[in-house]
């Protein structure tokens, strides 16, 4: 299958995390079923953390990295963009490897400075 | 029968430092209740105003008038309305209006949550399209427009505000040449935001040093994020340029990789995140290594 970012926009700007919920909600349903995912980044001019973080940083509170490189595929992502997805893949997985310690080491972390 | 009226008197010096931030909190505060009345606002003692913060003041503005306030601006000097009718201010607030180039600004502007196209067309091509403007590769661009981005994001959906207010000022003969921008929300602010997630009574500063921290976000539920101040901070870092924060009592400033602690006395119900950056291809942003995509997740 199939999952074309720009389908689901109306231009080539995703900035806001709701814009990557629809999105989101595609891929996961895909990967339910096992099926393969294939994530169309062509054509889109600017996106920010936030909104990766809404299509694919979520989806580590459902799969686990094996799933995910196994049913996931990345196509037609620039080199700028990937360095982004990459820290979005990154602290997500931090995050939910526990996300009450990743939450206590931070505050523990902000208070000792 | 004409409406009752206020009077509010520019200070000397509207700047991007304490007292500039002070005064716009305490025009914030004394203003927020305000229906039904003429605001007049005299600029007759005002000798310098930093045009980046024209958003700090719109969006302030912008609050009355919906409030049914009408909003009138007196004794303008001469290189205030000049600095005002170029970057549009004028237009937003009085009946005149200008057909000049405003090469030098990024005109005044409110955006909307479902702008977004808009809001990075508008951006890139007064930030980039203009002449005299040093040559940069897209990446930069794209680098630095993303940075932005993530700071108006941030305050939409932290803020929980419908709208974001900027105004820049640019300075393509400093050497070297720069950009002010300045994003202002009045929504919730950091404090209260990071305050209620932590369950804490932090003060302002403490809860701004928190949100730039790596991986800290007030965003709850199934989904991480705490990225896009990071992202802005290594930005700012790389480029020597300059990071200002303002929100409730607090009001941090990063400069040459150091956090500053300022001491407001007002409170500003809202978000003021002031940018500098140098202009030019150098230091703009790191290549990083080839990352293999195959293996990504």
């Amino acid at each position: 299958m199939e999952v074309t970012i720009k389908d689901y926009l109306e231009g080539n700007t995703a900035l806001a995390p709701s814009k990557g919920y629809p999105i989101h909600d595609a891929i996961k349903q895909a990967l339910d079923k096992k099926e393969l995912v294939y994530l169309d980044f062509n054509g889109m001019e600017l996106m920010t953390t936030a909104f990766l973080n809404a299509v694919i940083g979520k989806l580590y509170s459902e799969f686990t990295s094996e799933y995910l490189n196994t049913y996931l595929k990345i196509k037609y992502i620039s080199q700028s963009d990937v360095v982004l997805l990459k820290k979005v893949i990154d602290t997500a997985k931090l995050y939910f490897a526990n996300p009450e310690a990743f939450e206590n080491h931070m505050n523990q972390k902000f208070n000792n400075e | 029968m004409s409406l009752r009226f206020i009077q509010i008197t520019i200070p000397k010096y509207v700047l991007c430092n304490v007292n500039g931030y002070d005064f716009f909190a305490k025009l914030a505060g004394e203003t927020i209740a305000i229906t039904n009345l003429e605001v007049h606002l005299y600029f007759a003692e005002c000798l310098w105003f930093d045009g980046t913060l024209c958003a700090v003041l719109g969006n302030i503005l912008d609050g009355l008038r919906i409030r049914n306030n009408k909003i009138r601006l007196f004794d303008l000097p001469a290189h205030i309305l000049t600095t005002f009718r170029r970057n549009k201010f004028l237009e937003a607030f009085t009946d005149l209006s200008s057909n000049d180039q405003a090469p030098l600004t990024i005109p005044y502007q409110k955006f909307k949550l479902q702008d977004e196209d808009r809001a990075k067309d508008f951006i890139k091509k007064q930030l980039f399209d203009k002449p005299d403007m040093p040559k940069m590769s897209d990446e930069a661009k794209k680098s630095v427009l993303v940075s932005i981005f993530e700071v108006c994001v941030n305050a939409i959906t932290h803020g929980k505000c419908d709208s974001v207010y900027t105004c820049g000022q640019i300075s393509p003969n400093r050497i070297p040449p720069e950009v002010a921008i300045a994003f202002v929300d009045l929504g919730r602010t950091i404090k209260a935001n990071v305050n209620e997630y932590l369950k804490s009574q932090r003060s302002g500063n403490s809860t701004i040093l928190w949100a730039l921290d790596e991986g800290n976000t007030t965003k709850t539920g199934a989904e991480p994020g705490g990225l896009g101040l990071k992202l802005l901070q290594n930005l700012i870092n790389l480029n020597n340029g300059s990071l200002q924060i303002v929100s409730a009592d607090g009001f941090i400033e990063l400069k040459n990789g150091i956090f500053k602690e300022h001491q407001m006395i007002d409170y500003f119900p809202g978000t003021i995140v002031t940018i500098k950056l140098r202009l030019g291809d150098s230091n703009f942003y790191v290549l990083s290594n080839e990352i293999d995509t195959d293996n990504i997740f």
